[in-house]
C-alpha cells in the first residue's frame, strides 16, 4: 500500500495504481476525454492534468502511477487553466452545429466539458472544423469536422471489435486525422458497422446513418402503410434516455414505448419478438437437419448482421457454417410485406413501409445487402436505433414517462420469452436448445433456465448438451465480441475442439450492448456492467411476463406456418426467411 | 540560420536557469521565433493537445505580432497557449513552453509595445 496526500487528504492506495483510478475510488473527479479503461490509456488528451508537488510541469492522472508520499492536487488554479486553455485549443478545430448534432442530447462530453469550464466562445471563435469531410457509409458515418483526436474509436476498433478499420495518420505532425483508408466509405474499409466507435466518441464525429428523416417523410406520405417493429434489445434500454436506470424491467418501459410508435404515427405496432420465436423454428430446423444429413457443422447463427459482415469480410472459408436464416427483423419484413399485407389487410406489398427499431448500426446496412428483396420489394426499409427513436420521442414533444401503457393487438407481436432473450448474449443459444432439445426429445428440459449460457465476463461461453434418447452429445458455444470471434477462429482453426453450434454477437455482451443503444459514459459505469443489467432484464421478462418461454409454442408462429409457410424449412421458407451470403471483398492501407 | 535560432533560445533557457539577464535581439524577433516555431513544427508527434494545436496558434499570434495587428487579447491569448505547454505530453512541447516563458518575460516590452 502507498500513502499520498490527494487534494490536501491523506489516502491509502495499491501500488501501482494511477492518480485516476485513486481519485475516482475517492470520490474525486478528474475529467477524460480519451481515456478508456484498459482500452485506451495514452494520456493524448491532457485533460486530466493534476498538479504534483515537486514537479514542475502537469501530469496526467489517467497514465501516471501513484508513489508512496506524493502529494497531488487535482483542482488547483494552474490545473483549471490548463484544462480551460486545452478545451479552447480543441474547440478552435471543432465545427459548432450542437442543434444537429446527433450528441446534441446532452452525451456530447465535449460540449458538457466546455460548459464545465466555461469555456467562452469569444477565446475560439471562429471555430473551424478539424478537416472539411465526411466519410459516409450505409450504416455509421465521420464527420471530421468535429473530431478531436482522441483516438477511442481507433483504440475499441483494434482492440475491443478488433477489425483495424480506423487509423491515426500523424504524417504532418500539426495536422494529423483518424480514418479509415482515405477516400473510401466504410463500406468499403473493413467496417463491420457493429457502432462500438459511435457509442465511446467523445463528442459527434461518430454517429450512426440517419434514418429518422426517411421514416418521417413514410409517416406523411398517405399513400404508405407505415409498420414497425423493435428488437428484443430495445425494451431493455429505451426508458434510459428519459432517466429510468439502467436495467429497468421491460413491464415498465415496453407499454409506454408501444403507446409512443402508435402517436408517432406509425400505422402498425409489431415486434421483432415474434420473428425470434420463428428465427428458432428455421434455424433449429437448419440445425436438426444438418445432424441428421451430416452437413456441415458447427452451425452458426447468422443474426448478427455485425459478426455476418465479420465471417463474409475476414473469414470467408467459413461460410458454409454460416446458418442461411435471415435476421429475425428481415424475416419479419419479409412477412409483413409478402404475406400479412396483401393476404389480411388487402394492401399492396410496395405501399408497405416497414421500419425496424433496432439496438444495431449494422442493421441499417444490412437492409441495404441487394438479396434483402422480393421481386423488386425490399423486405425492410428503414432502421432507427434505440437512440434515434429516443429523439423522435422527444422531439415529437412526447412525454414518455407519463404515457398509459398500450399493448399492440397485431399477431405479429406476439411472443415467447424465448423471443426476449434473443437480446442478450447466450439468448439465442438458450432458445434453440430449448426448442431442438424439445423437438429431438419428445420432451421439454428438465429446467429451461440454463445459466451456463449468460452472463458476460467470457467472451466464449461452453456447454454440452445431452440428449439421452437421441443419444447425441452436442456441443455448443457462445461468442460475443470481435476478440471472442477471433479466439474461437483460432480454437476452430486448430480443430481443437468440436463443436455443433455455435452463437456469435458481434457487439460485446450482445445486443443489449449493440452500437445503436444509449451512449453510457465510461466513468458512470463499465460497458460490460450495462450489458448484464439490461440482460436480467431480458431475463426476467422471460420468468415472468410472457406466458410461454419456448418459441415452437408461440401461436402466432404456429399460425402463420399453417397459413402461409406450410413448415419450418419448407420451399416457402426458404424463398422467403433465408438468403445467401457471399465473401465480401474490401480495401485497407 | 534557423538552426542557429532553435540553439540561441534554447540557451536562454539554460541561461535564465543560471539567473543571468537574457533576452532577444529586438531588432528581428518575431521572424527568428518564427523561424524557431518552424523548425519546432517538424518534431511535433501529433499526439497532445497542448503542442499539437498550440504551437500553430502560438505561431499565428507572431504573425500578427510581425505585422503589427494584435489586441491585449492576443497576448494574453499567446501567455495561456504558452503556459499550457507545461501539461504536454513530451519534450518538443514542453521544452517549447520554457523557452517561450522565458522569451515573454525577458521581451515582454517587445510584445507589449505593439499591442493597440
Amino acid at each position: 500500500m502507498a500513502k499520498i496526500i490527494l487534494n490536501g487528504k491523506s489516502i491509502s492506495a495499491k501500488n501501482g495504481q494511477t492518480i485516476l483510478s485513486v481519485a475516482r475510488e475517492n470520490g474525486v473527479e478528474i475529467p477524460t476525454l480519451c481515456f478508456l479503461e484498459e482500452i485506451n490509456e495514452i494520456g493524448f488528451c491532457r485533460i486530466c492534468v493534476v498538479e504534483v508537488e515537486g514537479e514542475k510541469d502537469l501530469v496526467s492522472a489517467c497514465n501516471t502511477a501513484i508513489k508512496s508520499g506524493m502529494v497531488v492536487n487535482t483542482d488547483s488554479q494552474r490545473v483549471l487553466d490548463s484544462r480551460q486553455a486545452t478545451l479552447t485549443l480543441l474547440a478552435k478545430k471543432h465545427r459548432f452545429n450542437c442543434w444537429v448534432c446527433p450528441r446534441g442530447d446532452g452525451t456530447c462530453d465535449f460540449y458538457n466539458l466546455l460548459k464545465d469550464y466555461c469555456v467562452d466562445s469569444f477565446k475560439f471563435d471562429p471555430a473551424e472544423g478539424r478537416h472539411d469531410c465526411v466519410v459516409p457509409g450505409t450504416g455509421i458515418y465521420q464527420d471530421q469536422t468535429k473530431c478531436i483526436l482522441c483516438k477511442r474509436c481507433v483504440a475499441v476498433c483494434n482492440n475491443v471489435v478488433t477489425a483495424k478499420v480506423y487509423k491515426f495518420r500523424d504524417e504532418e505532425g500539426t495536422d494529423p486525422i483518424v480514418s479509415p483508408t482515405p477516400r473510401l466509405p466504410f463500406d468499403e474499409a473493413g467496417c463491420i458497422f457493429c457502432g462500438q466507435c459511435t457509442k465511446v466518441c467523445p463528442t459527434g464525429t461518430l454517429a450512426e446513418t440517419d434514418h429518422i428523416e426517411r421514416v418521417e417523410q413514410a409517416i406523411r406520405n398517405p399513400k404508405k402503410h407505415v409498420i414497425v417493429q423493435m428488437a428484443p434489445a430495445i425494451r431493455a434500454a429505451i426508458g434510459e434516455p428519459f432517466g429510468y436506470p439502467i436495467g429497468t424491467p421491460v413491464r415498465e418501459v415496453e407499454g409506454k414505448m408501444y403507446r409512443a410508435l402508435k402517436i408517432l404515427g406509425f400505422d402498425e405496432v409489431t415486434d421483432t419478438n415474434f420473428s425470434a420465436d420463428l428465427t428458432i423454428m428455421e434455424e433449429g430446423t437448419e440445425f436438426i437437419d444438418r445432424v441428421k444429413n451430416s452437413g456441415t457443422l458447427p452451425l452458426f447463427t447468422s443474426c448478427s448482421p455485425g459478426w455476418v459482415r465479420y465471417i463474409e469480410m475476414y473469414r470467408p472459408e467459413y461460410l458454409a457454417n454460416l446458418s442461411s436464416a435471415k435476421s429475425p427483423h428481415m424475416m419479419h419484413g419479409a412477412i409483413l410485406k409478402n404475406f400479412y399485407a396483401p393476404k389480411s389487410k388487402d394492401i399492396a406489398p410496395e405501399d408497405v413501409y416497414v421500419v425496424s427499431i433496432m439496438p444495431c448500426t449494422a442493421k441499417k446496412y444490412e437492409i441495404s445487402r441487394p438479396e434483402m428483396e422480393q421481386d423488386g420489394i425490399r423486405d425492410v426499409d428503414a432502421v432507427l436505433t434505440t437512440r434515434e427513436l429516443a429523439r423522435m420521442i422527444k422531439k415529437h414533444g412526447i412525454d414518455f414517462v407519463n404515457l398509459e401503457d398500450y399493448k399492440p393487438e397485431n399477431k405479429f407481436a406476439e411472443y415467447t420469452g424465448a423471443g426476449t432473450i434473443f437480446g442478450a448474449s447466450g439468448g439465442v443459444m438458450e432458445a434453440a436448445v430449448r426448442t431442438v432439445y424439445e423437438i429431438l426429445e419428445g420432451e421439454s428440459l428438465g429446467s429451461i433456465d440454463l445459466e451456463m449460457m449468460r452472463g458476460v465476463e467470457e467472451d466464449i461461453k461452453e456447454a454440452t448438451l445431452k440428449l439421452p434418447k437421441t443419444g447425441l452429445e452436442v456441443n455448443v458455444a457462445i461468442v460475443h465480441g470481435g476478440k471472442g470471434i477471433k479466439k474461437m477462429f483460432e480454437i476452430l482453426d486448430k480443430g481443437e475442439k468440436e463443436y455443433h453450434f455455435i452463437e456469435f454477437m458481434g457487439c460485446p455482451g450482445g445486443c443489449v450492448n449493440g452500437g445503436g443503444q444509449p451512449i453510457v459514459k465510461e466513468e458512470i459505469m463499465d460497458q460490460f456492467k450495462v450489458a448484464e443489467l439490461r440482460a436480467s432484464a431480458l431475463y426476467d421478462s422471460d420468468q415472468k411476463d410472457t406466458e410461454f418461454r419456448r418459441s415452437h409454442l408461440n401461436k402466432a408462429v404456429k399460425w402463420t406456418y399453417d397459413e402461409w409457410l406450410e413448415k419450418p424449412g419448407s420451399h416457402v421458407a426458404h424463398k422467403y426467411l433465408h438468403t445467401n451470403y457471399s465473401q465480401k471483398k474490401f480495401r485497407k492501407e | 540560420m534557423s538552426k542557429e535560432i532553435v540553439l540561441k533560445i534554447q540557451e536562454l533557457y539554460e541561461n535564465w536557469i543560471k539567473d543571468d539577464m537574457t533576452s532577444l535581439d529586438s531588432a528581428n524577433i518575431f521572424a527568428n521565433l518564427l523561424e524557431y516555431v518552424e523548425e519546432t513544427k517538424k518534431d511535433i508527434c501529433g499526439k497532445c493537445i497542448p503542442c499539437r494545436d498550440g504551437i500553430p496558434q502560438i505561431e499565428n499570434i507572431f504573425r500578427n505580432f510581425e505585422i503589427e495587428k494584435v489586441t491585449k487579447n492576443d497576448l494574453v491569448k499567446l501567455e495561456n497557449y504558452v503556459e499550457n505547454l507545461r501539461s504536454s505530453k513530451c519534450s518538443v512541447g514542453i521544452d517549447f513552453g520554457k523557452n517561450m516563458e522565458v522569451v515573454l518575460r525577458n521581451n515582454f516590452n517587445d510584445f507589449y509595445r505593439k499591442v493597440r
